[in-house]
């Protein structure tokens, strides 16, 4: 391995783009959960030359304006949970192979079938204003997402929750309605970063994370400094973090090539190669479980018959969708929504192929040979509207008509998506593989997009959550899988890597394959290179 | 004159009062609502069934109008939906922003348009001229985005003179913010000139050739001083019109620019409110941009009544 | 010590779509210091060009072929552009035509006098400003001091008239050029600026060039007369021997052409007017009050506000009335509230015994066909891209519903009604010349067999020969077809040679009315008397007899009063407080001729119809008199 060492220096050193450096390690056989450990276990320690403290790091982020809030129960852009991060902590961070890691809470376990949990609080640790954290905190901060008056996105992952309660002064004890084995992942969602208990002035918020705030102006920037007493000693290395939006992707881009910023979120694919060629730039490229998946009503003729389904999947040569839409910033998908980044992914399902002749001959079967295929698509989901055009140009060529119907972004979740019978969407990522299926492909789940119901499938999920046995339960979700890839109403041609953009002067940027964008704990521990 | 500004003013009351059922009827049709744009896939119809009942979107449109108007004269712009702050609060670091951006790029472009002008009238076809001519045509026909993006690419990506964008706040050093603004006060003044320095040209091209001018030329008036003093003064009126098109244009120039150039102001500020339908943002913004332009326009009159002495003895 | 200004082989061309064409031909000019040559001419001679030559100057599209303009030895014409400036205003100034149009209308009238001084470097701003207060002061302009403060629109047109010349004389150059000065003007007014030009000319002995069309202003300033035809010169020599003993057809046609007001009260025909009175009027204005104003009840319209105030007269079947009176007095007003363009506060209009709805769209087609007007310039009323069968057809559609051949042939015969080739049908008016569009303009009024024609001002644009030629067409129509007719115009002369009758406005109102005889020999209304006398004549020597009567010209120009009678600041008449108080009455002079007078009739007689002398005030300083024809 002293080849891949060597590699990993250059990586690290911003000789070789983070692309580059995957392609090199898969080249080597690795899998990417794999290399994606190497990274993380190499850590600052290895990657390490050596840290420099001091300096600004300054962030400019896609979304934000008006709404930003400091309130994790309320943070959904980009902006708020970035800075969520900094300020805070959640209990259970997700590890590169999206396992469960400790964070504030040092230790859990469960009861046989999983419908209790008690975690154990790390001890020691002090809020920004000098106060201990404690397990009233923990408390607090979760019956405030389950307070319907708090209005926080995250109420529906704790949906399951029955009891919540402080067992002493570091144990929180929290009872479900029924098993999820998955539970402790479900607790490393940004909207459940812990806050002081009775806290509500998230102007001025105090929080247990790796920064304190200095300054927050909604719209306008976030200025914070670091905290000298974070509980995970030594870090962090900025001094300040500051913050701000630049909706523009040009923008963001011409920021970052000025030299004016050292991050920035959300990179158009289009100027991957102008950040990798330019001197001093590279791109964060990190896997993920992001898809832009195409929607498939299936209580709607002629989508109701599979036969229909599978022709219109088998239309699909993911391997050129993927190159011309995302450049190769993707993994390739196989019509269900588990990425190859979860650990329970399953790859004994055989990738579907590119099958025009099959797809006209089931056409023809299904009696809709000639019928026009109106896609619904708009600038919702990172390179929607190319692919549909990719897709309409495919079908062409085997002789089936898509056309493709352009809609206005603005609007999209209520007059498009549930309504038109196809048409191209996103789906962001879900902490674990169970949630992600249940909440798009259950009977009775109001966002089962597909229409697709089939009672087995739910049964089947519900067994899988209270599955203890790692290997039954990859067996069970391999068997859901498979019933999505086969009968269900999506094609997934492929699941987008977060790309995002750096400096070569930030040192020591550990990437997570994580729900949310991949640098949120960039300033952690990176430092500024003098 | 004075009952001649009055009806002015009076007018433009009722010209703001017209912008005003328009914006509320333009904010009425906006598809969508608050509660879908910020949630997104997370709107539930319970939470947008509170934020319905909430906004009051239940009574008749003419009902809210009225309530609406009766609180914007009292001066009271109401609170974000979004966020629950007061409209004015939010809309008013916006507004310094824009305001420093529209001024400074007024201070800079009307005396370049007007001596870029005077100089294309006092040399006409020549080669002065027509380079004026050429590279203000070039400036016009571009849109705002480009050619801040091409400046960008040069001044910032490529020589690394100034920011690419302009984010500034509070804790920006002075000189930052002003660094900070040239590349957006100069996309803005490329993309205002020519259509000053053309009017200016064509202003003082026309009324050099009245009688007036040649009869100047025979007192022997030198050319400079014609200029300057004949006829600039007689041309004044439409160019303080063009003047005041421009600045007003300024304000829709901005957020384009803004936009660009990630400037933190009200053209940012309209673009987020409308994208999460604030409508109070919405139409709170878009009253002020309203103001400021039929403002602009007043002010413009008035100085044409101060420039022609014709107008003085007019009731 | 004096220079003299010379012309040597001067050739000029101007250019037109087709290419460079010859404005002034070979011309050899030379004017003597205090000698003031006159360049007479119709439109299109080439005059202003030439005068504009004098300063080294040419207007855009107009340039020097060939020849010399020496002043002394000097040729101006060969010096650079800094010279030039130099001279100009300098050694040679200019005096324009038309001068609401050549003041700057945003600079006040002093600065724009003083500039001249400045920008020549002579003296301090301190200085100049007295120097302008002196100019002023010399051409007789009103309370200096205020007056430099005042903008060209807020004078008079004499008044910025005299600004122009004081502009000219402000650096004492040795040669004037005056382009037609007086022709925009009232004839009272012109007076006054013919007066100031005098006395500057006088003043200095200064050397001048006077470029105008009119004869008989020429015969007041002229000591040399150059008649130029097509850029040549036709002919020239001393003022009398021109005026009197012409060699050149050209010029005597030029004499013949002049209008004046005839002696001979025998002249006017009062037979006619008899048997017309007996009959129903055409056309009866009663009491009309007009103003461009738009009242509100905040803020009604006051009464000199109003540009009719009051205003009554008729016209018989057949009859020409004219309607005369200086600029300002209403007379183009009365036109357009009879066309039904302006709606009156108050007051009638009566068509042949019917009232006549106040706005044209109120109005039957048959009503706009039997009212018809023809307007100063034709160019405004002709459709520039619609041929001459159409512009004169179009009636013909419109009232007879003809077409095809019938319609054609009636164009044809209405062409030769006014004297022009058939062919004329298919030209464009831009193909036409000034006289040739008011031949068809007329046409156009006639074919459409009106019993009234309104003719405004219709003669005004024209060339005196041409004027004269439509004048004359006009009278034969009119005789021919029997129609009413009302004739506006500010020159008495011509009014005198077509009218039956005559109506006097001032300020809005009647101050005389009767047959035309009756209104140009005594009792004269003492306006009346005013605007005749001021008529000039074809003699040396008019103006200077003018000038010791008691014209007072310093305050020429209507002025609406709130008041009284309006006329009362000009009066030589006036009655203290009577006449600031009360309007006065009218009073018959015989059953057809009222004149609105505080005066008795007989007191009225007392003025001279020729000269309007008078004992009294007393004349004007004898040194402006001094010099006439040479």
């Amino acid at each position: 391995m002293k080849q891949s060492d060597d590699y990993i220096k250059q990586f690290e050193n911003g000789k070789v783009s983070r692309r580059q450096f995957f392609k090199y390690m898969i080249g080597l056989g690795l899998s990417i959960p794999t290399i994606n450990s190497i990274l993380a276990a190499a850590g600052p320690g290895v990657m390490a030359s050596t840290p420099v403290r001091g300096g600004r790091l300054r962030i400019a982020m896609a979304g934000g304006s008006q709404t930003e809030t400091l309130d994790p129960a309320k943070s959904y852009c980009y902006t708020d949970g970035q800075r969520c991060q900094s300020l805070y902590n959640t209990l259970i961070r997700p590890s590169s192979s999206l396992t469960p890691e400790p964070e504030l809470a040092e230790s859990w376990e469960a009861t046989e079938i999983a419908d209790e949990w008690i975690f154990k609080l790390r001890k020691g640790v002090e809020w920004h204003n000098g106060r201990n954290f404690q397990a009233k905190d923990v408390v607090y901060s979760l019956r405030r997402i389950l307070d319907p008056k708090t209005g926080s996105g995250g109420k529906a992952y704790l949906a399951d929750v029955a009891d919540l309660k402080a067992e002493d002064s570091h144990t929180v004890r929290i009872k479900l309605k029924r098993s999820d084995v998955d539970f402790p992942l479900v607790l490393t969602h940004g909207n459940f970063r812990i806050v002081p208990d009775g806290y509500t002035d998230f102007d001025n918020a105090i929080g247990t994370g790796p920064f304190k705030l200095k300054s927050f102006k909604p719209g306008h920037g976030c200025l914070l400094e670091r905290n000298p007493n974070y509980w995970k000693s030594g870090l962090p290395y900025v001094d300040e973090v500051e913050s701000f939006s630049i909706p523009d992707n040009v923008a963001r881009v011409n920021a970052l090539l000025a030299g004016d910023i050292h991050l920035l979120n959300i990179l158009d694919p289009e100027f991957t190669n102008k950040i990798e060629s330019s001197p001093g730039t590279r791109v964060l490229s990190s896997p993920s479980g992001l898809r832009v998946p195409f929607i498939m009503k299936c209580n709607v003729p002629p989508y109701d018959n599979p036969d229909v389904r599978l022709a219109l999947k088998l239309l699909m040569d993911r391997e050129k969708y993927n190159k011309i839409v995302y450049g190769a910033n993707a993994q390739i998908g196989n019509d269900h929504p588990i990425a190859p980044i979860y650990s329970d992914f399953c790859d004994a399902i055989p990738q579907r192929q590119h099958d025009p002749e099959k797809a006209r001959f089931l056409l023809k079967k299904a009696g809709v040979d000639g019928f026009t295929f109106d896609l619904h698509v708009s600038d919702v989901g990172i390179g929607g509207k190319k692919g549909a055009l990719v897709y309409s140009d495919m079908a062409a060529r085997a002789g089936v008509n898509v056309k493709v119907i352009k809609e206005p972004t603005d609007g999209f979740w209520k007059a498009v998506w549930l309504k038109k019978a196809f048409l191209i969407c996103s789906w962001s990522m879900r902490p674990t593989a169970s949630m992600q299926m249940a909440i798009a492909f259950t009977s009775n789940s109001s966002w089962n997009d597909t229409f697709w119901k089939r009672p087995d499938f739910d049964k089947l999920l519900l067994e899988a959550r209270s599955t203890f046995d790692k290997k039954r339960r990859k067996e069970l979700h391999c068997e859901l899988q498979y019933m999505i890839c086969d009968d269900g109403g999506t094609i997934i041609p492929s699941f987008v890597n977060l790309l995002d953009a750096a400096s070569t002067k930030v040192k020591n940027i550990i990437l997570h394959p994580s729900i949310d964008s991949g640098f949120r704990n960039i300033p952690e521990a990176c430092w500024l290179e003098s | 004159m004075i009952l001649l500004l009055v009806r002015r003013f009076l007018l433009g009351i009722v010209t703001l009062w017209v912008a005003s059922i328009l914006v509320f009827a333009g904010t009425e049709i906006l598809p969508g609502d608050v509660a879908s744009a910020i949630l997104g896939q997370s709107a539930t119809p319970e939470t947008i069934a509170a934020i319905r009942q909430q906004l009051r979107l239940d009574r008749p449109a003419p009902v809210r109008y009225v309530v609406w108007l009766s609180h914007i004269v009292r001066g009271e712009l109401g609170n974000s939906l979004t966020t629950g702050r007061a409209v004015s609060g939010i809309i008013s670091d916006s507004l310094k922003n824009t305001v420093v951006l529209a001024a400074l790029t007024a201070f800079f472009a009307v005396p370049l348009s007007l001596g870029l002008g005077l100089l294309s009238a006092a040399y006409p076809d020549s080669l002065l001229d027509r380079g004026i001519s050429i590279s203000s045509l070039v400036g016009i026909s571009l849109p705002e985005f480009f050619t801040g993006t091409l400046l960008v690419l040069v001044f910032a990506v490529t020589f690394h003179l100034l920011p690419a964008v302009s984010v500034v706040s509070e804790f920006s050093s002075f000189m930052h913010k002003f660094r900070a603004l040239v590349l957006p006060i100069l996309t803005l003044t490329l993309a205002v000139l020519a259509h000053m320095t053309r009017m200016t040209r064509a202003a003082i091209l026309d009324t050099l050739g009245s009688h007036y001018v040649e009869m100047a030329i025979l007192k022997g008036v030198p050319r400079s001083r014609i200029i300057l003093r004949h006829a600039l003064p007689n041309a004044l009126g439409p160019i303080i019109n063009v003047i005041a098109i421009n600045i007003g244009f300024l304000a829709s120039g901005v957020v384009v620019v803004e936009s660009v150039f990630a400037y933190p102001g009200l053209g940012r500020l309209i673009i987020d409110a409308v994208s999460f339908r604030d409508i109070p943002l919405v139409q709170g913004t878009a009253m002020i941009f309203c103001v400021f332009y039929i403002g602009v326009n007043l002010l413009a009159d008035l100085l044409v009544l101060t420039t022609n002495p014709r107008l003085w003895d007019k009731k | 010590m004096k220079t003299s200004l010379k012309i040597e082989n001067l050739v000029i061309n101007g250019k037109n779509s087709s290419g460079w064409f010859p404005i002034v031909q070979d011309v050899s000019i030379e004017v003597k210091p205090g000698q003031v040559v006159a360049i007479i001419g119709e439109s299109g001679a080439g005059k202003t060009t030439l005068a504009l030559s004098l300063l080294s100057y040419t207007r855009p599209g107009t340039r020097i072929v060939q020849g010399h303009v020496y002043l002394g030895d000097k040729d101006i014409l060969a010096i650079n552009f800094e010279k030039r400036r130099q001279l100009r205003g300098m050694k040679v100034a200019y005096v324009a035509q038309g001068t609401a149009a050549a003041l700057n209308p945003v600079i006040r009238l002093g600065k724009q006098i003083a500039e001249c001084l400045l920008v020549h470097g002579i003296g301090s701003v301190a200085s100049a400003r007295k120097r302008t207060k002196e100019l002023l002061q010399l051409l007789d302009l009103p309370d200096p001091e205020k007056f430099a403060q005042r903008f060209p629109h807020q004078v008079s047109g004499g008044q910025q008239q005299r600004v122009m010349v004081a502009m000219a004389m402000a650096c004492l150059p040795e040669f004037l050029v005056f382009d037609e000065p007086t022709t925009a003007l009232d004839v009272t007014t012109q007076i006054e600026v013919l007066k100031a030009i005098k006395a500057v000319i006088s003043e200095n002995g200064t050397g001048a060039i006077y470029v105008t069309h009119d004869l008989a202003v020429v015969a007041q300033v002229a000591d040399w007369i150059v008649v130029m035809h097509d850029g040549k010169i036709i002919e020239e020599g001393k003022t009398e021997k021109i005026l009197n003993n012409p060699w050149k057809e050209y010029t005597k046609e030029l004499l013949k052409a002049v209008r004046l007001i005839p002696d001979n009260s025998e002249y006017f025909n009062t037979d006619r007017q008899k048997k017309i009175e007996s009959s129903v009027p055409v056309l009866m204005i009663k009491a009309i009050r007009a103003s461009y104003e738009k009242g509100s009840w905040l803020h009604p319209i006051s009464e000199n506000q109003h540009i009719l105030r009051g205003v009554d007269f008729s016209i018989g079947p057949g009859e020409v009335v004219a309607l005369v009176g200086e600029s300002g007095s209403g007379k183009s007003t009365m036109a357009r509230v009879i066309a039904g363009l302006l709606s009156p506060n108050s007051g009638k209009v009566m068509f042949q015994g019917t009232n006549l709805d106040p706005m044209v769209r109120g109005r039957s087609l048959d009503l706009l066909r039997r009212i018809q007007i023809v307007f100063q310039s034709p160019d405004t009323t002709l459709n520039l891209v619609k041929r001459i069968e159409e512009a004169i057809g179009r009636p013909l559609e419109l009232y007879f519903k003809m077409k095809g051949k019938r319609k054609r042939d009636r164009v044809e015969e209405l062409l030769k009604m006014v004297e022009l080739p058939p062919d004329y049908a298919d030209r464009y008016p831009s193909e036409l010349s000034g006289g040739e569009k008011q031949r068809i303009a007329l046409a156009r009024a006639f074919v459409a067999k009106p019993d009234l024609i309104l003719c405004d001002e219709v003669l005004s644009a024209l060339d005196t020969v041409v004027g004269a030629t439509i004048l004359n067409l006009l009278k034969d129509l009119q005789a021919r077809l029997g129609v009413a007719c009302l004739f506006i115009s500010h020159d008495l002369a011509t009014v005198a040679t077509i009218a039956d009758r005559v109506v006097v406005l001032y300020a809005g109102r009647v101050c005389e009315e009767g047959s035309t005889g009756e209104v140009f020999s005594p009792p004269f209304h003492p306006y009346t008397a005013l605007l005749i006398a001021s008529v000039p004549e074809l003699r040396c020597g008019w103006l200077e007899d003018v000038l010791v009567s008691q014209i007072d010209v310093k305050d020429a120009g209507v002025a609406p009063m709130d008041s009284g009678c309006a006329f009362r600041t000009r009066c030589i008449f006036y009655i203290k407080d009577i006449c600031d108080l009360q309007a006065p009455v009218g009073k018959k002079n015989s059953e057809s001729h009222i004149i609105y007078c505080h005066r008795e009739i007989h007191e009225l007689s007392a003025v001279k119809s020729d000269k309007y002398k008078m004992t009294g005030k007393g004349g004007y300083r004898q040194s402006l008199v001094r010099r006439c024809c040479g």
